[in-house]
């Protein structure tokens, strides 16, 4: 007797160590990036379906990931902050395009995102919207898009933004999968104004707005051994696109579309670039030689385009 | 019928003028918008280590010359224009001062400049270029050749 309660003392230790230890498991700590959440597909778990992500957030207003290089991209993790946090969430880098939409005080323009686009960092806080509960993060795109507002001036969007994340399964139809959904909501890099709408043939990275009445020195067709552009003269084209310019803060690596740069600004002056739509914003420093003391002095630095 | 003659030249010659190279592009509405610069070939360039030389002058004719070394090659070419159109977007496209300049590239390119599809063509000629004085540089091979005014017409902001 005195053995089987012994017996049954050491399997109760036993029962109970094993089930606080499981308890105390941290359900923050994953340790591997490249651990996946817990497949949880069972009947009093409810996975998202695509009618609850248009619900919550519109149809065509938010971007699912379901790739296979981005299922098999690194997912950042980050402790609990709040109690009311039941668990940790997870976000990756996103290679599904995405829409971003902008106000410059002329309407509402829309940039379209290309992958990837690039996890930065958590922001404080998680948002539910219906059964979804989504990360405030930031991301970044690294390839420059352009979008055309109601008033017709043309932005450039290169940089980092606001959104939502939730990475976890989805019922997508026939399939359940693991996937991101990604919400932008407001850009943090402010786009840039590459063209306004009344600017006439200035700026515009894409060079459509050109007139055609600049030089191209990379042009084949240049004859640099004519002292008279044909281009100009008796009735010819303007050579300005105007005399303010369009006032766009450029800086160095910005294509202008078109349009030279003031030196001391890096501001659009309404110039024309003899490089078109090849025109490249640097930051140049300029020398002179002092052939008294043999030394190259710096006379000024500035903003020029160049091609 | 002689006074009408030297008139016809006169005008002629006055019209010829900055085609001529002798002066600068002239800066009025409507008149053509490029202004000259003298490509010479040096057996010594006057800066020691320098790839090219670029000199502006306001005192002399013509105002603005590359001296490039024998050996140059269109990439160089492309590289001192390009310079050389820079020093002009920053100082005018006449100088106000004598200067021989460089330019030293801080930010804003990661790729290589094109090189310029006319810069070889004015390598080819100026290498069978007859040596002619040059003020200031002495008697060496030099083509002239055009480009684009860089300074803004009408007001700066």
């Amino acid at each position: 007797m005195r053995t089987r309660l012994r017996q049954s003392t050491f399997l109760l230790a036993v029962f109970v160590v094993t089930a606080c230890a499981e308890i105390a498991r941290d359900p923050v700590s994953v340790a591997s990036p490249d651990e996946r959440p817990r497949t949880t597909t069972t009947t009093t778990t409810y996975v998202p379906t695509i009618a609850d992500l248009d619900a919550a957030f519109g149809a065509g207003m938010y971007s699912l990931d379901t790739t296979s290089i981005g299922n098999s991209a690194r997912l950042y993790t980050e402790p609990v902050t709040h109690v009311d946090e039941e668990r940790p969430t997870f976000c990756r880098d996103h290679f599904d395009p995405i829409d971003l939409w902008w106000d410059g005080g002329y309407g509402i323009a829309t940039f379209h995102l290309d992958p990837p686009l690039l996890f930065v960092g958590y922001r404080a806080g998680t948002l539910r919207t219906g059964v979804l509960r989504l990360r405030r993060a930031i991301y970044e795109s690294v390839q420059a898009s352009e979008a055309t507002d109601p008033a017709g001036n043309v932005w450039r969007f290169k940089g980092r933004f606001n959104a939502l994340c939730a990475y976890g399964e989805f019922d997508i139809g026939p399939l359940v999968m693991g996937a991101q959904v990604l919400r932008s909501q407001d850009p943090i890099d402010r786009p840039i104004l590459v063209r306004r709408a009344d600017s006439g043939g200035c700026g515009g990275s894409s060079g459509a707005g050109w007139t055609g009445g600049m030089e191209l020195i990379e042009n084949v067709a240049y004859d640099p051994y004519d002292p008279m552009a044909s281009a100009y003269g008796d009735g010819g084209v303007s050579y300005d696109c105007g005399t303010t310019g369009s006032g766009t803060q450029y800086e160095p690596g910005d294509y202008t579309g078109g349009e030279t740069v003031d030196w001391g600004t890096g501001t659009g002056n309404g110039g024309t670039s003899v490089c078109g739509a090849t025109a490249l914003v640097e930051y140049v420093c300029i020398d002179i030689y002092n052939p008294e003391t043999g030394v190259w002095e710096e006379w000024g630095c500035g903003y020029v385009t160049t091609c | 019928m002689l006074s009408r003659i030297l008139g016809g030249c006169l005008a002629a010659a006055l019209t010829l003028l900055p085609a001529t190279g002798a002066g600068q592009a002239t800066q009025s509405a409507g008149a053509p918008r490029r202004v000259p610069v003298t490509v010479a070939t040096v057996e010594r360039l006057p800066v020691p280590g320098a790839p090219f030389v670029l000199v502006r002058r306001t005192n002399a004719a013509p105002r603005d010359v590359i001296l490039l070394p024998a050996g140059a090659d269109a990439k160089l070419l492309s590289e001192v224009v390009q310079a050389l159109l820079v020093g002009r977007q920053a100082g005018g496209d006449t100088a106000a001062a004598p200067a021989t300049l460089r330019v030293r590239p801080q930010r804003g390119r990661t790729s290589q400049r094109p090189v310029l599809p006319w810069a070889q063509r004015v390598l080819n000629d100026l290498r069978r270029a007859e040596a002619r004085p040059v003020e200031g540089v002495g008697s060496v091979p030099a083509v002239e050749i055009w480009l684009p005014a860089q300074t803004r017409r009408g007001p700066r902001r």
